[in-house]
């Protein structure tokens, strides 16, 4: 990994041309808030909440269709 | 290409090519699969997600406003611009669904953080994470003291 220090208000740039870049914007003790410019065909993510959409797409794919069809019944009447 | 595909869920019925949406980056866990067909019953609560590509994968999804009735998310401008939209009245938005294999459907969960929005004329999509805290990935279907009746109160 590779690793920088950066002050408040200094960027960094990822690739050339149409790179991505990412400002300090603001540091504190347990956080830096980040401002992120790239082209909009490059999406930001946050990694944790990534790894739990992903998670629940594939948890979504091993649903049953009995199970579905099972709360399709339960939410009909709460409808 | 033929102008049908098979998918495992609507058994020998093919599906029309015509109805393909397109979701450009794919989905996250399913970044390889660009085409998908929205199926089920018009009437049903419950709708899938197939994948057009691979006939064994398909995801339950819901109209979001069925599990959160004040539903209303502050969608992107860049991802409306996506798919095609002038505005967020364009656009569908669908609520991917997470249900505990085997068993107790009512413990199931909605992704209310990242919904997917589908124009239904350019026939594109894209899961859009929300910047908002009030929602989130796994959302209870149901309010805990009706998962307390249906459980009979033995958790």
């Amino acid at each position: 990994m590779l690793v920088l220090t950066r002050r408040k208000g200094e960027s960094l740039v990822i690739g050339l041309g149409a790179g991505v870049e990412v400002t300090v914007l603001e540091c504190g003790q347990a956080f830096v808030r980040l401002g992120i410019q790239a082209s909009r065909e490059i999406e930001v993510w946050r990694k944790e909440i990534l790894a739990e959409v992903t998670e629940a797409n594939r948890a979504a794919a091993s649903v049953s269709r009995e199970d579905a069809a099972a709360l399709e019944t339960l939410l009909r009447k709460k409808g | 290409m033929s102008g049908t595909i098979r998918h495992r869920l609507t058994g020998s019925a093919e599906i029309e090519e015509s109805a393909i949406l397109t979701f450009p980056r794919g989905l996250p866990g399913f970044e390889a699969y660009r085409r998908w067909v929205l199926a089920g019953e018009e009437d049903s609560v419950i709708q899938w997600l197939l994948c057009a590509d691979d006939e064994h994968i398909a995801l339950p999804v819901t109209d979001p406003l069925l599990i959160d009735p004040g539903y209303a998310p502050h969608l992107p401008a860049e991802a409306l611009e996506e798919v095609g939209a002038r505005g967020p009245e364009e656009v569908i938005l669908l609520a991917v669904l997470v249900l505990p294999r085997g068993g107790r459907p009512w413990r199931g969960t909605a992704n209310l953080l990242a919904p997917l929005v589908i124009h239904p004329d350019t026939r594109l999509g894209r899961q859009v994470v929300l910047t908002e805290d009030r929602y989130r990935i796994l959302t209870p279907l149901l309010p805990e003291e009706e998962i307390a009746r249906l459980e009979g109160g033995n958790p």
